[in-house]
């Protein structure tokens, strides 16, 4: 017995001898390298977009004003810019795993609060101080969306008209959103280098942040706000279609679905000219070599699988969001049940695959 | 399966294994060891006993007893059984724990604390230990009871002399049990806690280790299995087993047999009125008697439990 017990030490220190320890979790994640392609070529690249974009709306608002724009310029201004917040407010993480300046400096408070309060936002117009940086559900994008699209072309044209204020406040929260994001961009701008260089794995370095705050984003900003809340799902059974988002110029779809294309690419590591990237997510699980805990297909593959089945349900979305809401329709729940796989896959095996800290953990005896 | 996957099983359970003793969530962790070091030099000092320290904690016919070596084979052995049978399915865990938050945040709708996120932090730093603790306790007492289960228990009580390794004598099947046990607790509590404070989870933990778990691990652990009689004080021990109450739970003296099945805490036992106390016992013997012959070898405590299955069949 000694001598099995002998050799089985043997067999062991031998096998430490071994130089290529390719299987370890840490030793392959190239965390580095991952997020320095992150935050270069995808958040620091969706920032200065967004940003443009918002300066651009906030020019059209001033022409709208003189004239030199019409409704329906500013309208799809408005649009584009929402658009690309929805490529944006991934990199935020979510309420409660932020992540870079955002801990401090939360944009989606200022940017996408909803529902609006309409009642509070007529009352801002009229007065002379609009307290922004506490009335979170008066600004951002579904104030805009009220504003420009509560009513016909004519009637909300009318309204502005009328009332010079509201161009004003229009303006206000358009500047409101231009100075927190950019505070943020700069922000990242300074501290981009010292992000990337924390690569270390475990709960403080910069990966475990990202990966912590892009699943509670997905989990709580894309299925719960967008979907499952409306829905019904959270409120036993209790439907909250006046929720949802962009009411009023019923963009609701196109913005579910650009923000989970937004989550794809991000999986993918796709840049801006469409390109993916080793250096992503997908990479960093496909080096693992882990597969999936009922399949014999690898995680990253089974993972992008349920991402693109997703995706696929979103855009077969047919008809007003709002009506289907109210009627709890079957597509949405296919939706639902859609997410609900990708989160499973998402906060059990691939935060197991990546995640250090989440290493064996078997029990003995006492 | 090819050869690179035998040769990767091997390593990992053989790193896994030795792995242990760099593992703080291991009780055989140095730092463990270093700490019941100390425990055992107080018990060295008040006991007046009277030999060196040295030859008082390395006793040779201890760490190097045929029973020692069951030990240690079953530490190896135990190795390839959790990365081949236990390792691939702890992820269960995780999904009961989601299952368990989705099904009450459908059924009830969200849960919409008040509480700060610390209490929270508290209560399930409190609540793992606590309820682990206590199947732990309900799952040891089953094992003294059922016949059935008691044949697998048996490996870990014909252990004649006890070291710190003597922890990883179990069988195959006790283990399994146990890690379902755990995985089990482990979905229960942190799905409950994860619906009640809307999504935070966390425990107060040092060195990744839960607080409260930790101070088990420091002190003394490691003497439940050893020759070091720690006791605690008479009244503490109606609340915590000490090291000496394990050491009575091995006991070979029928007096002892079916007592201080708890792991932390002593109200289990106090509550299923199986406590003892340490007191003034005199000096103990380990085994299982008259049936220890048949549990002398490493092969013999892993094939027993069968063989009884098969007696106890073929008799029907």
């Amino acid at each position: 017995m000694r001598n099995i017990i002998l050799g089985l030490i043997a067999v062991f220190v031998l096998s430490n001898c071994k130089g290529d320890t390719s299987n370890d979790k840490a030793s392959i994640v190239e965390y580095n390298e991952y997020l320095e392609y992150t935050i270069n070529e995808l958040l620091i690249e969706n920032y200065s977009v967004f940003i443009e974009s918002l300066v651009e709306l906030k020019d059209s608002s001033i022409a709208f004003e003189n004239g030199g724009h019409s409704l329906e310029e500013l309208k799809q201004k408005y649009l584009n810019s929402y658009k690309n917040w929805q490529k944006l407010c991934l990199y935020e993480g979510g309420s409660g795993s932020r992540f870079g300046p955002s801990l401090d400096n939360y944009m989606q408070k200022y940017a996408n609060t909803y529902p609006c309060n309409v009642e509070k936002i007529e009352e801002a117009i009229l007065s002379d101080d609009y307290e922004l940086d506490v009335k979170y559900t008066i600004q951002g994008f579904p104030a805009i969306d009220y504003l420009l699209f509560n009513g016909t072309s004519s009637e909300v044209e009318n309204d502005f008209s009328v009332e010079n204020k509201r161009h004003l406040f229009l303006q206000a929260i358009i500047d409101k959103m231009i100075v927190q994001v950019s505070e943020n961009a700069t922000s990242w701008e300074n501290t981009k280098k010292d992000f990337i260089a924390n690569s270390q794995s475990g709960t403080n370095g910069s990966f475990s942040k990202i990966l912590n705050g892009i699943t509670e984003y997905y989990e709580q900003q894309i299925r719960k706000a967008k979907l499952a809340y409306p829905l019904g799902v959270f409120t036993q059974g209790t439907v909250y279609p006046a929720d949802i988002e962009t009411l009023y110029s019923e963009n609701s779809i196109e913005m579910l679905s650009i923000a989970h294309k937004g989550f794809v690419d991000f999986y993918l590591g796709k840049n801006k000219d469409g390109v993916s990237s080793d250096k992503s997510l997908k990479g960093l699980l496909i080096k693992t070599e882990v597969k999936a805990f009922d399949s014999d297909d690898l995680l990253a593959d089974v993972f992008e699988e349920k991402l693109n089945i997703c995706q696929e349900k979103i855009d077969n979305i047919q008809g007003d969001y709002f009506t289907l809401m109210e009627n709890k329709d079957s597509s949405l729940e296919e939706v639902y049940a859609a997410f609900q796989d990708i989160i499973i896959l998402l906060k059990l095996e691939v935060f197991t695959a990546l995640d250090d800290e989440l290493s064996y953990s078997d029990s003995d005896g006492d | 399966m090819d050869f690179e996957n035998i040769y990767k099983i091997i390593e990992e359970s053989l790193n896994l294994s030795f792995g242990y003793i760099l593992n703080p969530n291991k009780r055989v962790y140095l730092g463990y060891i270093f700490t019941s070091l100390l425990l055992a030099l107080y018990v060295y000092k008040t006991n007046k006993v009277h030999k060196t320290f040295f030859k008082y904690i390395y006793n040779k016919q201890v760490w190097f007893s045929k029973s020692a070596f069951i030990d240690y084979s079953f530490v190896v052995f135990n190795g390839f059984v959790k990365v081949i049978f236990i390792g691939p399915y702890l992820i269960l865990g995780l999904y009961g724990a989601y299952y368990l938050t989705d099904y009450l945040t459908v059924t009830f709708g969200e849960f919409n604390s008040e509480l700060p996120k610390v209490y929270w932090l508290v209560f399930y730093t409190l609540s793992v230990v606590v309820v682990q603790d206590f199947f732990s306790f309900l799952v040891h007492y089953l094992m003294h009871k059922i016949p059935f289960m008691w044949e697998f228990h048996k490996t870990h009580h014909s252990a004649t002399s006890l070291n710190i390794v003597t922890q990883y004598r179990l069988h195959p099947v006790e283990l399994i049990i146990n890690n379902s046990k755990s995985l089990m607790v482990f979905a229960l509590v942190s799905g409950l806690f994860v619906y009640l404070s809307g999504g935070s989870l966390d425990k107060i933990s040092v060195i990744g280790v839960n607080v409260l778990h930790l101070v088990f691990l420091v002190f003394g652990s490691n003497l439940r299995h050893s020759q070091v009689p720690l006791k605690y004080n008479n009244k503490v021990e109606l609340l915590f087993i000490s090291p000496f109450q394990h050491q009575i739970h091995h006991s070979d003296n029928p007096e002892h047999f079916d007592k201080n099945m708890g792991s932390k805490l002593a109200i289990w036992d106090w509550m299923f009125g199986t406590l003892l106390r340490s007191g003034n016992r005199g000096k103990l013997t380990y085994g299982l008697g008259e049936e220890q012959k048949k549990y002398n070898s490493f092969v013999g405590n892993l094939i027993q439990p069968f063989l009884w299955l098969v007696l106890k069949i073929f008799k029907k």
